[in-house]
């Protein structure tokens, strides 16, 4: 039951990030350029809680994140991205560990933009997406590294009393 | 020793080093004709390409007409019929369109053979030029004016390939549309096709004279590698491919198909397809519902999107002059919308 409570708060927390974050406009004019802050929540509960709890939040998180914003046919990028994305960090996190968290956290956002795009040339049919990938990769190297760093140094603040 | 190096040149001079050229005139398939080739073999050349040329020109059961026929039925695909050999009312073939072609291609075919490397070959203004002049330029191809005889509209540079034309001419010559069996109409007065096949090119000429102008350019632009194409219009505009483009030069204007053309997506398939170059006054097109594009002469940009991100509206603007291959086309991911060049 504890369990329970604790990964819907933090699906709510996550949720939270998610929406106040879609507020902020695009820095560039390149579609699926984000912070992505509310993946820090997935790398944390994969650590605290592990794998399968960390898919429930994920996957509670990008449905209900979904409905709210209405936006259905964006769906599907989300869940390629987070897929994808996530099956790679649960296989990096034990080797990279706490300490290199933001290697997971780096890795996980370049296959979670390429995913995405994927996903988008294969919907629209349009191979020159492609030349996006440079720029998708690069922001999602950061920012990954960034929301990784995050989840490591919130897990040894605070992992042991959760 | 010495007496021998006098001799010595003037056979090197008397056998010309191989710079021999010959040239044939000859009467055929209703047209004058005339072979023209510059090389050791030049004489052989032409005397064989001369016989292969009448040897099309006599009707009968030949491999040649299996051939043709492949072609004519590839042209007659092409054109959805515009182009056939087979009129309705005798059931009979009729290769008048696509028989100079064919001779045109024989006679290269031999020319090359004989390792002629610089050629000329005009079957009734059905060219084929072999390599490039001795000079070593490419041949330059006038294209004639379909109004007035003796006026050139431009010329093209042309080098291993061939040039047909179609229009409304000579000698009264009608060019029948096999849909109604009577002259074509279609606001063309000439085609010219440039394309390494002659035979394709003489078909191809006649079939696009009867199509028009709009859907000769659509035929080109799903067939750019394979053909590219001079269109005359009755007014007397000049239409060049963008293949050509560097090749042809002219006094006058014209416009250059195939440098402006967008496609607007939605869902995936096109639903639209523009050339910035030829649109006349600006106007805005509804996509889907949920974005509105802004279409102007040389330039497209979206103007309006009902998605929360906006990236699509912020995108540069797709400009005609500033055209890149490498440009990231417009996209709309919640409506699934995108512009991009074709």
């Amino acid at each position: 039951m504890k369990r329970l409570a604790r990964l819907a708060v933090l699906t709510a927390a996550a949720l939270a990030v998610h929406t106040v974050e879609a507020q902020i406009p695009a820095f560039v004019p390149v579609p699926g350029v984000k912070l992505g802050l509310a993946n820090a929540f997935t790398l944390f509960v994969m650590f605290i809680d592990g794998i399968p709890g960390a898919a429930a939040v994920l996957l509670a998180r990008v449905l209900l994140g979904g409905f709210a914003s209405g936006g259905f046919s964006m769906l599907i990028y989300s869940l390629a991205g987070g897929a994808v994305s996530f099956a790679v960090m649960a296989i990096l996190k034990k080797p990279f560990g706490i300490k290199f968290a933001f290697l997971t956290g780096a890795v996980g956002g370049v296959t979670h933009n390429f995913a995405q795009l994927f996903v988008a040339v294969a919907v629209t049919k349009t191979p020159e997406l492609w030349a996006y990938f440079p720029v998708l990769a690069a922001v999602g190297a950061i920012c990954g590294a960034l929301t990784g760093f995050i989840s490591g140094i919130v897990v040894r603040r605070i992992g042991r009393y959760t | 020793m010495k007496r021998f190096l006098p001799l010595l040149l003037c056979v090197i001079l008397l056998t010309g080093c191989g710079e021999t050229s010959a040239t044939r005139e000859f009467f055929a398939m209703d047209t004058v004709m005339s072979l023209t080739a510059y090389g050791g073999n030049a004489e052989t050349a032409v005397a064989e390409a001369e016989r292969a040329v009448y040897n099309v020109a006599v009707p009968g059961e030949t491999k040649e007409s299996v051939e043709i026929l492949k072609i004519a039925e590839r042209a007659r695909i092409m054109t959805d019929g515009a182009f056939d050999v087979y009129y309705a009312c005798t059931g009979e073939p009729d290769f008048g369109g696509i028989a100079k072609g064919y001779a045109a291609d024989e006679a290269a075919e031999i020319f090359r053979e004989n390792g002629i490397k610089s050629g000329l070959i005009n079957l009734g203004g059905n060219i084929y030029v072999v390599g490039n002049k001795t000079s070593g330029k490419p041949w330059e191809i006038a294209v004639q004016s379909p109004f007035d005889e003796n006026q050139t509209v431009g010329t093209l540079k042309l080098a291993d390939t061939s040039a047909v034309t179609s229009g409304v001419y000579r000698r009264g010559e009608h060019i029948i549309d096999p849909a109604t069996g009577l002259p074509a109409d279609s606001g063309l007065a000439s085609v010219t096709v440039v394309c390494e096949n002659s035979a394709l090119a003489d078909a191809l000429s006649t079939g696009l004279f009867v199509l028009g102008r709009e859907r000769a350019l659509e035929i080109w632009r799903e067939n750019r590698d394979l053909f590219d194409l001079v269109l005359i219009e009755e007014d007397g505009t000049v239409t060049v491919t963008e293949g050509l483009e560097s090749v042809y030069s002219s006094g006058g204007k014209h416009e250059t198909a195939g440098s402006g053309e967008i496609g607007i997506f939605l869902g995936g398939e096109l639903v639209q397809s523009v050339d910035l170059n030829a649109v006349a006054k600006p106007y805005d097109l509804n996509v889907g519902g949920g974005n509105v594009a802004h279409i102007e002469r040389g330039e497209v940009y979206m103007l309006e999107a009902d998605c929360p991100d906006q990236i699509c509206v912020k995108h540069a603007h797709l400009r005609t002059n500033e055209r890149y291959d490498g440009d990231t086309p417009i996209v709309c991911l919640p409506n699934n919308v995108v512009i991009k060049w074709i």
